[in-house]
């Protein structure tokens, strides 16, 4: 009975993407369309799918299992997510659409092999060799996810939990496009914060109250309680901190984010979603951390502190909100993968295939090919997910940091530091990268388990800049940049 | 202590929320001032040149 009511909300979620999916294919008969939904979203789809994006399974599994195990030492994370979320709207996001509007751009390595006029499309290659490697770490790791989620809350077994989880993101992602994506993207991201911000309301009056919870963390353990946690006021301490608060970084600049406001209808709409973005950012966050202080008190014996949400969502709710609870950590698992397998799709088909190797194919036949290179990146991390059992937040920041440290530092300097050169932002981009990967194989344990993102944009960005000093910029390109300063206007 | 929470942990939740949210509060009214002067000055010029 419990069984069929839960099957039975999961079957009407997923009827609704299938749904969207049909929906968006009016608009996925071509690359503009297949990519960016013809540059037409509304500001609060790209607000609520920007974030769905950003977050993943990690929001709903992750964060609430570090509220669990650290307590208020993940207030960071909060910190930096929503400085993160909120700069990228107030700073990045108008220059950047006003960019990719004059260019015509549709995806990001579009924008910076222009914005450099980089004739040789090393922008292109070097993008498409980054964001592949890290989409298939990272969409395994969100299957992995799938797997466990199936398995934990309908007994399905690992492997059909992640066939199932990807049989369904292909088919919407591949026949709606991203126009499917962001609006399926938009209904995942308010199911996600309308889950935690019940969740808390809900678990802190089962656990005695907020007073009540801070007690009973206080007599677990006080470091529960400190913001700087177990490590107190120390190099290791900061490290830990300062590692929370660059998760929040990655908003900056990573393409599947930027994304979304080259397909914003126009600057209006940027102007408007920033705000829903960043109330959304808030409510995500801070009903995650506390969500898992409450759950501590109401299950301090839980072997794995990831298992908070599921645990408490069966025991607190009904079968219904447990159904319910299950959709909403696919919606973010699958708003997260359809957003990678549509970026990765676009590195292949747009940056190699169209423009690298000059492919005259219509744009009809390059959306179908688009359609197939999606299909075929999904199944290789298929194959990743099902050959190994990972950790799934390990992966998750670790693809997370490499994409982002890769393209933010660039994309930065290229919006706001007119001196910046072809040859520095290469730099830059392949040294964050790189550096990122390096970081985590060879020093990471050595250095207080330091966060990768924060070595990768300090080598992105004194590469891009080292480099940029000793190369001469491009006359055209600094008055554009002055030019596009003047057309966006003053910040406040 | 309030409600059984650190004052530390209190500020810096309160300096998490806030710095972004004062951030974004401020470019949004600020650009809704810019877009309706903007939007004024617009109807001003169809009018005198009617």
């Amino acid at each position: 009975m419990t069984s069929n009511t839960i099957i039975a909300v999961l079957v009407g979620y997923l009827l609704i993407l299938l749904g969207i999916g049909f929906w968006g294919s009016r608009e996925s008969g071509d690359l503009k369309g297949y990519y960016v939904a013809g540059k037409r979203l509304p500001a609060w789809v790209i607000a609520f799918s920007s974030n769905a994006t950003g977050e993943s399974a990690w929001l709903l599994l992750g964060l609430t299992g570090m509220g669990y195990a650290i307590g208020v030492h993940a207030f960071w994370v909060i910190l930096g997510e929503v400085l993160g979320v909120a700069s990228a709207w107030v700073f990045v996001a108008r220059p950047f659409k006003e960019y990719t509007d004059r260019y015509d751009a549709i995806t990001v390595p579009d924008y910076l092999t222009a914005r450099f006029r980089d004739t040789r499309n090393v922008f292109r290659i070097a993008s498409a060799v980054i964001v592949l490697s890290m989409v298939m770490a990272y969409t395994a790791a969100q299957l992995t996810a799938s797997g466990k989620a199936f398995d934990s809350f309908l007994g399905t077994g690992y492997n059909t939990g992640v066939w199932i989880g990807l049989a369904i993101v292909l088919f919407y992602t591949t026949v709606g496009g991203f126009k499917a994506v962001a609006y399926s993207d938009f209904l995942q991201g308010v199911l996600m914060l309308g889950c935690l911000v019940i969740l808390p309301l809900v678990a802190f009056p089962a656990a005695g109250g907020f007073t009540g919870v801070m007690e009973a963390l206080r007599a677990t353990d006080p470091d529960l309680l400190r913001p700087m946690g177990e490590f107190g006021l120390s190099v290791a301490g900061a490290a830990s901190a300062l590692g929370f608060v660059a998760i929040g970084f990655a908003f900056l600049g990573s393409p599947q984010l930027l994304t979304r406001f080259m397909a914003a209808r126009d600057q209006d709409e940027i102007v408007d979603g920033g705000f829903w973005a960043v109330l959304c950012v808030i409510g995500f966050d801070v009903g995650a951390v506390f969500a898992g202080m409450a759950g501590r008190v109401l299950f301090p014996a839980l072997g794995d502190p990831e298992m908070i949400l599921p645990e408490m969502s069966a025991s607190l709710f009904p079968p219904f909100f447990t159904g319910v609870f299950l959709v909403v950590v696919l919606a973010a698992i699958m708003s997260t993968v359809d957003s990678l397998l549509i970026l990765a799709s676009s590195a292949v088909v747009r940056d190699i295939w169209q423009k690298t190797l000059g492919s005259r194919a219509d744009e009809r036949r390059l959306s179908l090919i688009g359609k197939g290179v999606t299909v075929i990146i999904g199944a290789v991390g298929l194959v990743l997910a099902l050959t190994e059992v990972r950790m799934i937040f390990y992966f998750v920041l670790f693809a997370w940091s490499g994409i982002a440290a890769a393209f933010t530092p660039v994309v930065l300097c290229s919006l706001f530091w007119r001196r910046t050169t072809r040859e520095g932002a290469i730099a830059g981009m392949v040294g964050g990268f790189v550096t990122t990967v390096l970081w985590v194989v060879l020093f990471k344990e050595h250095f207080y388990d330091l966060y990768e993102m924060i070595p990768g944009f300090a080598a992105g960005f004194a590469l891009c800049v080292g480099v940029s000093l000793m190369t001469e910029p491009d006359a055209e390109a600094m008055a554009e940049l002055e030019d596009v300063r003047r057309a966006v206007g003053p910040l406040f | 202590m309030l409600f059984g929470m650190p004052l530390d942990a209190w500020l810096l939740l309160l300096v998490a929320i806030g710095l972004g949210l004062t951030l974004e509060v401020m470019f949004f009214l600020g650009r809704r001032r810019e877009r309706s002067s903007s939007e004024r000055a617009g109807r001003r010029d169809t009018e005198l040149g009617a």
